[in-house]
């Protein structure tokens, strides 16, 4: 069918308006499809941005040019850098959010977008026709890869409830919990995504039909209580940082009013409460099958699991300026109403609390992440793009920059070719796109990955971003997959601190970092490499002063004190800087010689990357791998020896093995 | 995984154990330059002076002040077999002499090579024949079929043993550590600097204790096994009693008298290799079979003693390079070939038709499945072909393919000084510090690291086990 759009994102989450912000961003003209208007960008559970891991992928989405820290620096109420007693390389930022005031941020800046259009319906149909064999896929004496699968589909549009259809050169499909969503509360069940928003079932039979494999996940939230019927005498104050720190490298600071939040706990009376309704929890009844994350568990499973803990944490975090709701974070549940009654009234602080939502727990259907490739275009169908908890994820972070991801793949692929190919290695092909544009940064410092000719994947040693969906292709998660730090190998190059550096210059050449953007990261990095060859010159002690301040016992601030020519008639002092540009100074100086020993383990990492396997490749054509091995690489085809090594179940031999078949192609 | 093509790799390339000579062999850039740090020329120019296909005569040094004699081979690049710099140092055959050699060469900056490099060195050189694919492939799975097996007979031995116990409080320490980091929120003390130095001062101390150890028990793990297997009475003990030139196995005429694997080390033409003796395999499924793993208090209580032993031949039988049939000729040998050959199916055998001293005519048997010996263990005829014939099925003509073995075991106690020294830096960390939070994500790169290293003794260590670990033990919520 005729196209009307370049790109159509299904579904108005966090991972649906980073799509649509980046497709039409860069060029592509773009329908973002909501069920309503009125929930994009609404914060279905907790009211907060960021967290370990989480906020290094916001200040990446940021440094890309994505919406999600734009949108929180407008709409938090509660800023503050979590792990400031710790090294800067694990401290991250996070936010309370007024929720209303987040969504409406969202709202807003999608509505300034030009070429993006946002329309309310129900995807019913994926609209698909075969693909047409590309001319360079085959070489050498390996099959075609449909040979051993059925042939590939490719997207041409959607058909919405009311019978309206729209053409599309790709869709990005953006589920959230309303695939065949279904809620739990003690005995009651309740179709539907989230409380009052019905769920999306046609879709999850669309998805079979054209040949994907579905799963089941779980996932829940605590009840939220009256800001008027809580007793603030019991409970602990937590106020944020002052000044707060923004997400976004182009915010200056943060003016809106800063607000508290409070801290509680459950006791023993809470616990026994549970306990004596656990055979109502539709967890332990049987009720959910599926798997829930272990790293939040609802309160009844912490009881359980955790027995001889006498009390749990709670944070009481207020949903806006406005708004009556707080809400409970760490008491997750799926109760019935009359228990979390009894349970809410036990606590400290909440004796009187009224609730005026209750916690639920919701089913979704996800669809594994094998079917996917890195550039999160599934395999199955061309055009088709997954993001945020259709692939298994959890966390408005992570979705946002998965959304990013689909829509920049999505939107090189169709702004760099006029006509759909494959290049002479079988993956799909974006080269021209980087002649299209002509200012990009000279010295981009790319990634591995970061080859546009095999579209945009963003390296492990690049991004917590390029972490998260290279874990989740080449190990489909078992529970909602959620980041931490420790995910990330080369943690201490990937701080929130630098994800401009890392990944601007990317966002520049793909056309998403404007030149607002561009000269503001400019002019941070000018003044740190010219304040850094300044304190390269000056000594102490007879000493460079960028030498003393690799050891631990010198402080900056405290060198910067003793060198009196910076301060008055030297403008590049201290003083004049901004402090950012002082902190990453700091922070190259301390961790200068682990982070020369992490640059070791990433070069080797991208020597394994470098070594990209074509994405046709026969494996079958391999006697010596073993079955297992064979099976494996067929079916999540990785797109280099590196990721091909990390697939679960593989072993070095197995790799041995296949370097050496690839290196016959050569 | 090949990695890299561009550095000096170094193995010993000849078999393990005691042989007349030994090589240990480099190849890439440095090769000659790495090489002239360890070997003296004893009359000329050196190594640097000397071009391609060349035999030096010198000493090697294998520590500060002891030196070894030994030749050099230079092969010059692009004429060699990687079509890199190779030197090859021929020396005593004896194993901690090529041990120091290899070790000075590594501690000179040439990295252990990987089972197979070299030959994959010179394939991706382009110096095999791009036909040859296929072979240098089967030859690396059949290399990761060795491998399989010795890390399985690692999985039983102490190396493994000790090693992984190690890893484990490791883990453990990484998991609080990346707790600390990743659950801020959680008002959780997870771990104090008091106890890492606690946990780390173990480790660092258990792990001098294994390179200290070290070279005598990975010797005896990286020679090729020999398991004798045979129905009770068939002569196996006495037989092993003879080969190893050891009382340990308690030879009696009552069936059934060995209750446990015994090893010992044994000379055979063109090495060293190590015999297992096991009980007596009752023929037939029923005895395979029975449960294998009985609790240690059932052991204790020898219920099912058979049992025990039966489980430790078929694990032995996994591990087995080759296997010592041993049947009794006098007791319908054919039958028992046939029965026991069933539960083989897979293994290299060797037929040892033991006890021809109780018969007077001595016909030959036909149609054997596999190449047999006749022996009389009693008496000791037959012996040295028996020996002669181990020799070559294990030896013979393939000169490379237990120096990838052994190689494996060199890049083993690499890793184990890698994990060392990682925890070295560590402990100094703790030391100089007062406060976990100060450095917990520096701790934990130095932990990772020393996991990693222990990797290959041990398997890699996945982000989800860490994970499982903190959930498993804390209640995270938020």
């Amino acid at each position: 069918m005729k196209p009307a759009y370049d790109i159509i994102v299904i579904g108005g989450g966090h991972a649906g308006t980073e799509a649509a912000w980046v497709a039409a961003k860069m060029g592509c003209s773009t329908l973002l499809i909501t069920m309503s208007a009125d929930a994009i960008g609404r914060m279905s559970c907790n009211p907060a941005i960021g967290g370990l891991g989480k906020g290094q992928i916001v200040r990446e989405i940021d440094a890309l040019g994505g919406l999600m820290g734009l949108a929180i620096d407008r709409g938090g109420i509660q800023f503050r850098m979590l792990n400031r007693s710790k090294g800067p390389a694990v401290w991250a930022p996070r936010a309370q959010a007024d929720r209303r005031l987040y969504a409406a941020a969202v709202q807003d800046l999608l509505r300034a977008v030009d070429g993006l259009d946002i329309m309310e319906g129900l995807v019913e149909r994926l609209i698909v026709r075969e693909e047409e064999r590309g001319g360079g896929e085959q070489e050498g004496g390996s099959k075609p890869h449909g040979a051993s699968r059925s042939p590939r589909l490719r997207i041409t549009g959607i058909r919405l409830q009311d019978g309206r259809e729209f053409g599309c050169k790709a869709a990005i499909l953006t589920t959230g919990t309303f695939l065949r969503g279904l809620m739990h509360r003690g005995e009651q069940q309740m179709a539907g995504g989230r409380i009052g928003e019905p769920a999306a079932v046609t879709l999850s039979d669309e998805l079979a039909r054209l040949g994907f494999t579905l799963g089941r996940l779980k996932t829940g939230t605590p009840p939220r209580v009256h800001r008027d019927s809580i007793d603030y005498s019991r409970v602990v104050p937590q106020p944020g940082d002052d000044p707060p720190r923004p997400f976004s490298y182009l915010t200056g600071s943060i003016t809106q009013r800063q607000i508290e939040c409070w801290i509680t706990h459950t006791n023993q009376r809470t616990h026994e409460v549970i306990h004596a309704n656990l055979h109502r929890a539709p967890l332990y009844s049987g009720q959910i099958q599926s798997r829930g994350p272990r790293y939040c568990p609802s309160i009844e499973d912490k009881v359980v699991r955790f027995a001889e803990k006498t009390s749990h944490q709670i944070f009481l975090e207020p949903e806006g300026y406005d708004s009556d709701w707080v809400y409970c974070n760490g008491i997750s549940t799926s109760l019935p109403c009359d228990v979390q009654e009894a349970m809410i009234h036990s606590i400290a602080g909440l004796e009187n609390a009224r609730i005026v939502q209750y916690g639920y727990a919701v089913e979704y259907d996800w669809v594994p992440t094998d079917q996917i490739y890195s550039t999160l275009e599934t395999k199955r169908v061309a055009g088709l793009y997954h993001a945020g908890q259709i692939n298994g994820t959890s966390g408005y972070e992570e979705a946002a920059g998965q959304g990013l991801m689909a829509g920049i793949n999505a939107a090189a692929r169709i702004r760099g070719l006029a006509e759909w190919s494959t290049s002479s290695n079988g993956w799909p092909t974006s080269s021209e796109v980087g002649s299209r544009f002509p200012d990009a940064a000279p010295s981009v410092s790319e990634g591995s990955s970061a080859d546009l000719a095999t579209g945009v994947v963003l390296g492990r040693d690049q991004a917590y971003i390029g972490v998260l969906i290279d874990d989740i292709v080449t190990r489909p998660p078992d529970e909602p997959y959620r980041m931490f730090t420790s995910r990330a190998e080369y943690r201490l190059h990937l701080r929130s601190d630098n994800a401009d550096a890392r990944l601007t210059p990317l966002g520049r050449r793909i056309g998403l970092v404007d030149d607002h953007r561009w000269s503001v990261f400019q002019h941070k990095q000018a003044a740190i490499e010219a304040f850094e060859a300044r304190l390269r010159d000056l000594r102490l002690e007879g000493r460079p002063v960028l030498e003393l301040l690799r050891r631990p016992e010198h402080s900056l601030a405290d060198l910067l004190g003793r060198l009196p020519q910076l301060a008055g008639d030297d403008r590049q002092g201290g003083d004049s800087l901004p402090p950012e540009v002082l902190e990453a100074i700091e922070i190259r100086a301390k961790y200068a010689g682990y982070l020369e020993r992490e640059q070791r383990q990433v070069d080797r990492y991208r020597q394994l990357e470098a070594r990209t396997i074509p994405e046709s490749f026969d494996y079958s054509a391999i006697p010596e791998l073993r079955f297992e091995a064979r099976e494996k690489f067929a079916r999540f085809r990785p797109r280099s020896l590196g990721q091909a090594g990390r697939i679960s179940g593989i072993s070095p031999a197995d790799i041995a093995t296949l370097h050496l078949y690839l290196a016959r192609r050569k | 995984m090949f990695d890299r093509v561009d550095d000096t790799i170094v193995a010993i390339s000849s078999p393990p154990g005691i042989s007349a000579r030994g090589i240990v062999r480099l190849s890439g850039p440095e090769a000659v330059s790495l090489a002239a740090q360890v070997f003296e020329h004893a009359t000329g120019p050196g190594l640097h002076a000397t071009p391609g296909h060349r035999r030096l005569m010198g000493r090697a040094r294998i520590d500060a002040d002891a030196s070894v004699p030994a030749e050099a081979y230079v092969f010059r690049a692009p004429a060699s077999y990687t079509r890199q710099d190779i030197v090859e140092l021929h020396l005593p055959g004896s194993p901690p002499v090529l041990a120091m050699v290899f070790e000075e060469l590594t501690a000179a900056g040439a990295r252990p090579a990987e089972p197979g490099e070299f030959t994959a060195r010179a394939y991706f050189a382009g110096a095999l024949d791009l036909t040859e694919v296929e072979g240098v492939a089967a030859l690396i799975h059949a290399r990761n079929d060795s491998q399989l097996r010795a890390s399985e007979a690692l999985l039983h031995g102490r190396l493994s043993q000790r090693s992984s116990a190690l890893r484990e409080e490791l883990t453990d320490l990484l998991a609080l550590l990346e707790a600390e980091i990743d659950f801020v929120e959680e008002s959780i003390e997870f771990t104090t600097s008091g106890h890492a130095i606690a946990i780390l001062d173990k480790v660092a101390g258990e792990l001098d204790a294994l390179l200290r150890d070290a070279p005598a028990i990975e010797r005896l793990e990286v020679l090729p096994r020999i398991l004798l297997v045979g129905r009770p009475n068939a002569g196996k003990s006495t037989l092993f009693n003879r080969l190893s030139g050891l009382d340990r196995a308690i030879a009696s005429a009552t069936a059934g008298t060995t209750r446990d694997v015994l090893t010992a080390p044994m000379k055979v033409p063109g090495g060293e290799v190590m015999l297992l003796d096991s009980a007596g395999v009752e023929c037939g499924p029923q005895t395979a079979s029975q449960p294998s793993d009985p609790t240690p208090g059932e052991a204790a209580g020898s219920a099912e003693p058979a049992a025990l032993a039966a489980a430790a031949t078929r694990r032995s039988v996994g591990i087995a390079d080759l296997v010592l049939m041993v049947v009794d000729v006098t007791d319908a040998p054919l039958e028992t070939i046939r029965s026991l050959r069933s539960m083989l199916p897979r293994q290299r055998v060797l037929i040892v038709l033991n006890k021809v001293d109780a018969i007077i005519s001595n016909p030959p048997l036909l149609h054997l499945p596999d190449p047999a010996v006749r022996v009389s263990a009693l008496t000791g005829e037959g012996m040295a072909a028996l020996q002669a014939r181990i020799g070559e099925m294990l030896f013979g003509g393939v000169e490379t393919h237990g120096a990838e073995l052994l190689a494996l075991s060199d890049r083993q106690r690499s890793a184990l000084r890698e994990a060392r020294h990682a925890l070295g830096r560590a402990l100094e960390m703790c030391k100089n510090s007062q406060e976990i939070k100060d450095f917990a994500e520096l701790l934990a790169l130095e932990v990772r690291e020393a996991i990693n290293a222990l990797s290959l003794l041990t398997g890699e260590i996945a982000t989800e086990e860490l994970l499982g670990r903190i959930f498993s033990r804390f209640c995270i919520g938020k």
